[in-house]
């Protein structure tokens, strides 16, 4: 993916140097929502995450709210050691 | 009224989709994850062109510094921590085994594979496939909790805790979530550089949790 992703940057500044500027939010619009979508169709269409909900759900569960969690809080303390930046829109 | 339609249509699609997915047999393009693993291609590939179209992007990538290159490590302690406090709760498994399953930071394919790989050895196959098991969920429900949430969470707050809560998945899939519009913006090279970071450090964990 990170071979893709440099593909593109490299893609993209081929073109921004021969003066040429191409838009692509609405087409990366297109592409998050549908991407999305089919996501979450693979992740209720597996039979893994779905035949085992039921007896592994809880412990999952709170294993990933444990990360979440832990990674929020670690990073708003990295944003008082640091400094927060603005994300910018 | 708009924004928040805006915040809520990606969740929305998300969950629709599992509902469908649920319901309908779904084509084996789909159930396999080649047509999204196509998609997501196709959205980096959009992603790094429109990086490299804009100047920005280059020059915060050349700005990067120690602070940058921190903020994943920030995330793996983070999450060590509290999920080692959680561990207790767990029953039938043991602190290594927990971490290692809260090690995937969202990379749900990947993860549970090293852990069955890895932990079989060790443990036998039927610890090793429940511990999967586990981890594939684990790391799903993140994946998801990520794409309902990174959204919101951007505009709400910190961008760092949004880039965090994305885990690796905060140079690809979150990255237009988490930096909605055009071009580059402040942060998006700590986005992606994080979730490189996690690409080399999962295995890493992963390894040294079962091992």
């Amino acid at each position: 993916m990170l071979f893709i992703m440099l593909a593109g940057i490299l893609l993209g500044m081929a073109l921004r140097g021969v003066g040429r500027t191409v838009r692509l939010g609405r087409s990366l619009s297109i592409t998050v929502s549908i991407l999305i979508f089919v996501f979450g169709l693979s992740i209720g269409s597996k039979p893994a995450v779905v035949n085992n909900l039921g007896s592994l759900g809880k412990p999952a569960l709170l294993i990933t709210l444990a990360g979440v969690l832990g990674s929020v809080f670690a990073a708003l303390f990295y944003d008082k050691l640091f400094g927060r930046k603005e994300g910018g829109q | 009224m708009r924004k928040l339609c805006q915040i809520l249509l990606l969740p929305s699609l998300l969950y629709a989709g599992v509902v469908v997915g649920l319901l309908v047999c779904v084509p084996n393009c789909v159930a396999d994850g080649m047509l999204p693993d196509f998609l997501l291609i196709a959205l980096v590939a959009q992603v790094g062109f429109g990086l490299g179209n804009n100047g920005d992007f280059i020059k915060q990538l050349r700005m990067a510094g120690l602070r940058t290159l921190l903020l994943p490590f920030f995330t793996i302690l983070g999450t060590l921590a509290v999920t080692s406090v959680v561990s207790l709760f767990v029953r039938d498994l043991s602190c290594c085994d927990v971490l290692a399953a809260g090690s995937g930071f969202g990379y749900y394919s990947l993860s549970s594979m090293l852990i069955l790989d890895f932990k079989e050895a060790s443990a036998g196959v039927d610890a090793a496939a429940l511990l999967a098991s586990i981890s594939l969920l684990a790391n799903v429900f993140r994946e998801l909790i990520a794409l309902s949430c990174c959204g919101m969470f951007a505009r709400l707050g910190s961008v760092s805790a949004t880039i965090s809560l994305a885990g690796i998945n905060s140079m690809d899939v979150c990255l237009p979530l988490i930096f909605p519009g055009e071009g580059g913006k402040p942060m998006m090279s700590a986005a992606i550089i994080h979730g490189i970071i996690f690409e080399v450090s999962v295995p890493i964990l992963i390894y040294a949790l079962c091992v």
